[in-house]
């Protein structure tokens, strides 16, 4: 009973996210085209896909948590109307991949009976998420400053999306397995008590691994992502912030030496800084031009369909990493705060999953998941608003993006996994 | 390690309230950031707009948007002729003119006149700024402009019955459809941007003996056939007022002293009237203030009684004094005379939208000032007939229709050629049209300023003004 009407929570989720996509592209065409219609093909189509996957959920993966799907497609969907707002010939196939997405998930709440089971191949999944990190420094094509692109017939993806899942799914298994070896340690070394160096070995690595994609892929985002998952689940596996502090002191240096070494750590760094000089068309352009276009969105926003950036302003990224600055120009903080605040829903959804979970990997694999999301999501709209220095990330579930859109709604699915594992243990 | 999992948790959420706590920051109080200079918002959304069209009083068009690559431009089929009514719109340069003045009407931004607006508005759709009909009639304008040919100087007529400003031509003038390719040369070039008409301010010379006449009548000190004595040069405090080629015209009645215009006569008469009085006149007739107009307009300006000698005062009296008038000012100083001694307030705008839904219809007429009697004032189109008829402005005469006028000549230095002036209204009987020729070092005003009068009264009323 309880479980049916958890699925009854997603079902009616699911309908209103339908309806906000009605509602977004019919203004968005009413604003662009001058009149209004009531032709609801695409939300009807989008509606249809939910209802499929939803009856595929209520009678395959009924225990699977209720309220990511929802949560996750809302997101999707204001994605989905900004990209058609943009005119932006991205929409359709943003569509797509969307579609992708919800059935993966579909397939993952599935076929992943037992997530548990995935730290068996923890040192595949090691494996293959360095190799895909490292591969585009050996293949990678250029775009945009920083070599993150694999071209492979024609179609171009970017390996550090998916390379995320398989590093959090290692990193979760051999911290499970070894935190008690590291949580207590024999050696005494500046003033702290260490485990013998070969437990560290593989965490040594993955820290030289988050400098060479700074380095040698220019990707700051992916790097600080990295990191700060390390850490994060580092601190949660053996529960000492001495690590996070030594951690946060090695990134430190790493950032600095690269701010010396690397001129476009420096240009990023230094566009922070000083995002508005005189003359605006040089490096801080993008920046600019983001800072004008959230505050031309005040609190209420322009409108749907109305905003001037990346149609009259011409942005390059505006469908990827800066999506996020039309969406604060269109709708105003009222719609920037909600899309920040569904973050913090999936957040809180995240971690409940990981609190519940019955044991050590599936706690750290479904907190990881939820930090790469978490930190990515901090990163980006961190890099747009000036907190930090931009560095180039897609924001999860709304930036244009086949790569970004698979993993992302795999991390979903592994979620769900695992909330309907935890489930099946306490009943 | 479930504590630690809500430790991680309370971690993360915290970072990603700071991130709310500064977007609000970025959204809501970011007006100092909204203004930098590189931010072109504001001129992207009003060159999106279609600005409403500029008109002369038969429709012919002045200046229309057109669009090119989702931005309006703007286009003057009239070019120079009418720069100094229409000014000019561009995207790097701003606005000048009545693009200026009348931006609300013609951009209708924030104009909500039903339903229908506030909802476009809402929907962002694209809205069309409201036609201007102003009240200048294309064939004087350009005949004035084409009169001014190979001058510096301005043409201002009225219709004196009204206010209604028919022709307002300057030269040399620039091309607003070149504003943005040629602006280097605009701004470079000796006063291409100043209208002359409305901001140029220049000595009235003896166009000034008017408002002395009519100081003097009004005051009663003097009647048009008073007589004086017309010497060669009046001695005032060791000082000299001289007449033209110094000559010495004998006895004269004021009547016949203003159509010869003689110095030494009207310096007599402003000693007699005194410097308050001169000043009190010259205010009647609206120098001190500038009129309320659609253009910007420069205060024509007198001294301050208590600051003038009676050196000055005799000066001032003939025109030769401090004294500095605009084009316009010297207009309506004319159609005051036309007008029965009373000064309408000068318009451009007619009427503003469509044509069955307008949304604003100028008043007229409008007084301003009440400039002298009607006494006075026939008094004085009698004197002005006789300048025309017999005077120094004989140049003006049309056959058939009674033309009442005055001449000035300003001298402003030893050097160069004086200002030549000449105003005047037509039909002297039933006055239609009131004008002001002014040219810049244009020589004498009988023989330069005169001729040019009288053609564009010719142009009036052969093209048949009502």
């Amino acid at each position: 009973m309880i479980t049916t009407a958890r699925r009854n929570t997603e079902l009616w989720g699911l309908i209103l996210v339908s309806l906000i996509f009605y509602a977004g592209t019919a203004i968005v065409r009413a604003t662009q085209a001058g009149f209004f219609s009531f032709l609801p093909i695409n939300a009807v189509t989008l509606l249809f896909a939910f209802l499929i996957a939803h009856l595929f959920l209520r009678y395959g993966a009924r225990e699977a948590d209720s309220l990511l799907f929802p949560i996750c497609a809302y997101l999707a969907t204001l994605g989905l109307i900004e990209l058609r707002s943009l005119e932006n010939p991205s929409a359709e196939t943003q569509q797509l991949w969307f579609l992708i997405g919800i059935s993966l998930i579909v397939l993952i709440g599935f076929f992943i009976r037992r997530p548990a089971n995935l730290s068996e191949y923890k040192y595949i999944a090691g494996t293959i998420g360095i190799l895909l990190l490292l591969s585009p420094i050996f293949f990678g094509a250029v775009r945009g400053g920083s070599k993150l692109w694999l071209i492979v017939g024609g179609y171009s993806f970017q390996p550090a999306e998916l390379a995320k899942i398989f590093l959090v799914v290692f990193l979760a298994a051999y911290l499970s397995e070894k935190k008690e070896v590291l949580a207590t340690g024999r050696r005494r070394f500046i003033g702290l008590y260490w485990p013998h160096i070969r437990h560290f070995g593989p965490l040594i690595l993955t820290w030289f691994l988050s400098l060479a994609i700074l380095v040698l892929e220019r990707d700051l985002g992916s790097s600080l992502i990295f990191f700060s998952l390390f850490l994060i689940l580092l601190y949660i596996a053996t529960g000492r912030v001495a690590y996070v502090f030594v951690g946060i002191f090695l990134f430190l240096l790493g950032a600095t030496s690269a701010y010396y070494l690397f001129s476009h750590v420096a240009v990023r760094v230094n566009v922070w800084l000083n995002p508005l000089p005189a003359d605006i068309s040089g490096s801080s352009y993008q920046v600019a031009q983001s800072l004008f276009s959230l505050a031309a969105g005040g609190l209420s926003g322009v409108g749907l369909g109305a905003g001037l950036l990346g149609r009259q302003i011409s942005m390059p990224a505006v469908h990827t990493d800066f999506i996020f600055s039309a969406l604060g120009e269109e709708l105003g903080l009222a719609g920037s705060a909600a899309v920040v605040l569904g973050y913090v829903f999936f957040l809180a959804k995240g971690f409940q999953i990981s609190l519940s979970a019955k044991n050590d990997f599936s706690k750290l694999l479904a907190a990881g998941l939820t930090t790469v999301i978490g930190v990515q999501v901090f990163v980006i709209i961190g890099g747009i608003i000036k907190l930090i220095p931009m560095t180039g990330v897609t924001l999860p579930f709304i930036s244009y993006g086949g790569s970004s859109m698979i993993s992302n709604f795999i991390i979903v699915g592994l979620l769900m996994a695992i909330s309907r594992q935890n489930h099946e243990y306490s009943s | 390690m479930n504590t630690r999992v809500r430790r991680g948790l309370i971690f993360i959420i915290s970072f990603v309230f700071v991130l709310l706590i500064a977007l609000t920051y970025r959204q809501a109080f970011s007006d100092e950031i909204a203004s930098h200079p590189g931010n072109h918002r504001a001129l992207i959304e009003e060159f999106s707009i279609e600005r409403g069209k500029l008109l002369a009083a038969d429709g012919t068009i002045l200046a229309r948007s057109e669009e090119r690559n989702k931005i309006y431009h703007r286009v003057y089929p009239e070019g120079k002729v009418f720069a100094s009514v229409t000014g000019y719109y561009s995207p790097t340069r701003g606005r000048f003119g009545l693009e200026a003045s009348l931006s609300r009407w013609l951009a209708a931004k924030d104009y909500f006149r039903s339903f229908d607006d506030w909802r476009d508005s809402l929907m962002k759709r694209k809205r069309r700024g409201l036609d201007v009909k102003l009240t200048i009639r294309p064939d004087l304008q350009m005949k004035s402009w084409e009169l001014l040919e190979g001058h510096r100087g301005a043409i201002v007529a009225l219709d004196p019955r009204t206010g209604a400003v028919l022709a307002l031509a300057s030269r040399p003038s620039y091309d607003p459809n070149m504003i943005d390719e040629k602006w280097r040369e605009i701004v470079s070039s000796d006063g291409l941007l100043l209208n002359r008409a409305t901001q140029g301010l220049y000595p009235p010379g003896s166009t000034f003996k008017i408002v002395t006449t009519a100081g003097a009548l009004d005051s009663g000190i003097a009647t048009p056939d008073k007589m004086y004595d017309g010497a060669a040069s009046l001695k005032v405090y060791g000082s000299q007022v001289t007449n033209f080629a110094n000559k010495d015209v004998g006895k004269l009645s004021l009547a016949k002293a203003f159509a010869k215009s003689t110095n030494t006569i009207f310096a007599q008469v402003g000693l007699d009237l005194g410097a308050p009085r001169l000043v009190n006149a010259a205010k009647k007739f609206g120098l001190g203030k500038s009129p309320p107009f659609e253009l910007p307009v420069a205060k024509s300006s007198i001294p301050s009684p208590g600051s003038m000698d009676k050196v000055m005062v005799a000066w001032t009296a003939v025109g030769q004094g401090k004294t500095l008038v605009t084009p316009l000012q010297m207009a309506l100083i004319s159609a005051a005379v036309a007008n029965e001694g009373k000064v309408y307030r000068p318009f451009i705008v007619d009427t503003v939208g469509e044509e069955n839904d307008l949304v604003y219809r100028s008043q007229r007429p409008r007084l301003w000032s009440d400039a002298t009697t009607k006494e006075t004032s026939k008094q004085i189109t009698q004197m002005m007939e006789d300048v025309v008829l017999s005077g120094t402005g004989r140049a003006a005469a049309l056959t058939g229709i009674m033309v009442a006028g005055k001449t000035g000549t300003a001298e402003f230095g030893k050097e160069s050629a004086p200002h030549a002036w000449f105003i005047g209204f037509a039909p002297a009987d039933d006055p239609k049209i009131a004008i002001a020729v002014f040219l810049e070092q244009g020589g004498l005003g009988g023989q330069a300023a005169a001729p040019i009068a009288r053609q564009v009264f010719e142009k009036a009323v052969g093209s048949g003004i009502q």
